[in-house]
């Protein structure tokens, strides 16, 4: 026979349910937790598929912030005028995930909670810092996004907490944002290293910066390394060989033995580089 | 579970176990079996449906999923009898070889073609990267989906 099904059509609802029941897995866009399925029967677990509940689907913006509702699909973010305007690496890392047909179902709450340490998602939020707001019955909280994640492929969730919203500050977002990934193939890949970068540059200064890298380690984590070294130089006269040192210190700090450290050097290189002529294409157009 | 939905354009109804995927729902209940099951983890394609106009691998969609959707797989193509203009554009093409990827291809063509109606070859190639075939090199195919599409417009005009 097959296990049960909850179905709830608001957050309420489904928030009363995870506090009443145990052993409930959520389910968004299921693009991963399908895969899972047998293994959740066989272990008891209940589902919980929360893709009916339409209030999560939204993204809004006000004065500060910008909210992303946890439903919101990969294709959609890709698409989103604002999403494109004020976190255009963020549509850029959507637009790369996964092929159409997951992008039409996989959802940003999702991929989230699903923790992967590949997730694409995860260096562009932790670039801008963003916060998530997660829910339970009776009370709310902001947690930045990379602390939802406690290790491999497992959120910090408590069981009774959905996430609600992805809510980016605009004060946090410089003028030059990126994101770049290294798969083993152009499209439909999932990312071996992957980059998000917040940059502020002025007149071909790198005043701030903030470089994230994700696949390197349980969650995205900050180069702060490298981002000291970037900044207050200038754009064009940034010495190739000692930034790619900083670069590949990242990864002998983050995987030290690992098999994957000497491909991963040099994969962290190849993004490093692509950041840096981005860069210079910026400050070359005037900014 | 009750489920009810669209399907091929009919609202049906059906108790099942809600636990499935809509992969099984399809093949298995409705015998819809040009819903293919190749990779079964969203990698290949050869399983893509129209789920409210979108294309989706129904290998990562709970069955539970598809209640109140509107569902379209090959077999909801042809009219009347009449092969669908993709259809006919992939006879024309020799774009079949083995013919698994075929009814994936197709869905992932028309999902394109509901939402682009001049689709660049960037384009097609993105709404097929998520469709693997392991005969053709994808040429025929390509090619095949651009002609669906002049043909659509063409027959718009005609009208």
């Amino acid at each position: 026979m097959g296990n049960k099904v909850f179905q709830p059509k608001s957050l309420k609802r489904a928030l009363k349910i995870l506090d009443k029941k145990s052993d409930i897995k959520i389910l968004a866009g299921g693009t991963d937790l399908i895969l899972e399925l047998d293994e959740l029967k066989a272990a008891g677990n209940k589902l919980m598929d929360i893709s009916k509940i339409d209030e999560l689907r939204y993204i809004k913006e006000n004065e500060k912030e910008i909210k992303i509702g946890a439903l919101i699909t990969f294709g959609e973010l890709g698409e989103d005028k604002l999403i494109n305007k004020y976190i255009p690496s963020l549509a850029n890392a959507s637009r790369q995930i996964g092929s159409i047909q997951i992008r039409n179902r996989a959802t940003i709450g999702g991929n989230i909670a699903n923790a992967s340490p590949a997730a694409d998602s995860m260096p562009v939020l932790k670039s801008v810092d963003a916060q998530i707001k997660v829910r339970s019955l009776n009370s709310s909280r902001l947690i930045p996004a990379e602390e939802a994640i406690a290790s491999f492929y497992q959120n910090n969730l408590a069981e009774n907490e959905i996430i609600e919203e992805i809510v980016i500050s605009k004060s946090k977002i410089n003028n030059f944002l990126f994101f770049d990934k290294v798969g083993s193939r152009k499209t439909v890949s999932i990312a071996r290293l992957n980059i998000g970068a917040n940059v502020k540059a002025e007149n071909n200064l790198i005043k701030k910066a903030v470089i994230c890298f994700g696949a390197l380690s349980k969650r995205a984590f900050r180069a702060k390394n490298v981002e000291s070294y970037l900044e207050n130089k200038k754009i064009n006269k940034i010495d190739k060989k000692e930034y790619n040192d900083k670069l590949k210190n990242v990864v002998d700090e983050a995987i030290p033995g690992r098999y994957s450290q000497q491909y991963k050097r040099n994969a962290i290189c190849g993004l490093g580089d692509n950041l840096l002529k981005s860069l210079v294409e910026y400050a070359g157009k005037g900014e | 579970m009750e489920l009810n939905f669209t399907l091929n354009g009919k609202n049906v109804s059906i108790d099942i176990e809600a636990d499935k995927r809509l992969l099984d729902l399809l093949r298995d209940d409705f015998h819809l079996t040009s819903v293919k099951e190749g990779c079964s983890e969203g990698e290949c394609g050869a399983c893509t449906v129209i789920m409210d106009g979108k294309a989706v691998t129904s290998c990562l969609v709970l069955a539970a999923q598809a209640d109140g959707s509107e569902i379209i797989t090959t077999e909801g193509l042809a009219k009347n009898g009449e092969l669908d203009i993709i259809q006919k554009a992939f006879k024309n093409n020799d774009a079949v070889q083995c013919g698994f990827c075929t009814p994936g291809m197709i869905m992932s063509a028309k999902a394109l073609l509901l939402k682009e109606e001049d689709p660049t070859k960037e384009d097609i190639e993105e709404a097929i990267a998520g469709n693997l075939c392991r005969c053709t090199g994808y040429v025929n195919i390509i090619n095949a989906i651009a002609e669906a599409a002049d043909k659509l417009e063409a027959e718009k005009d005609g009208k």
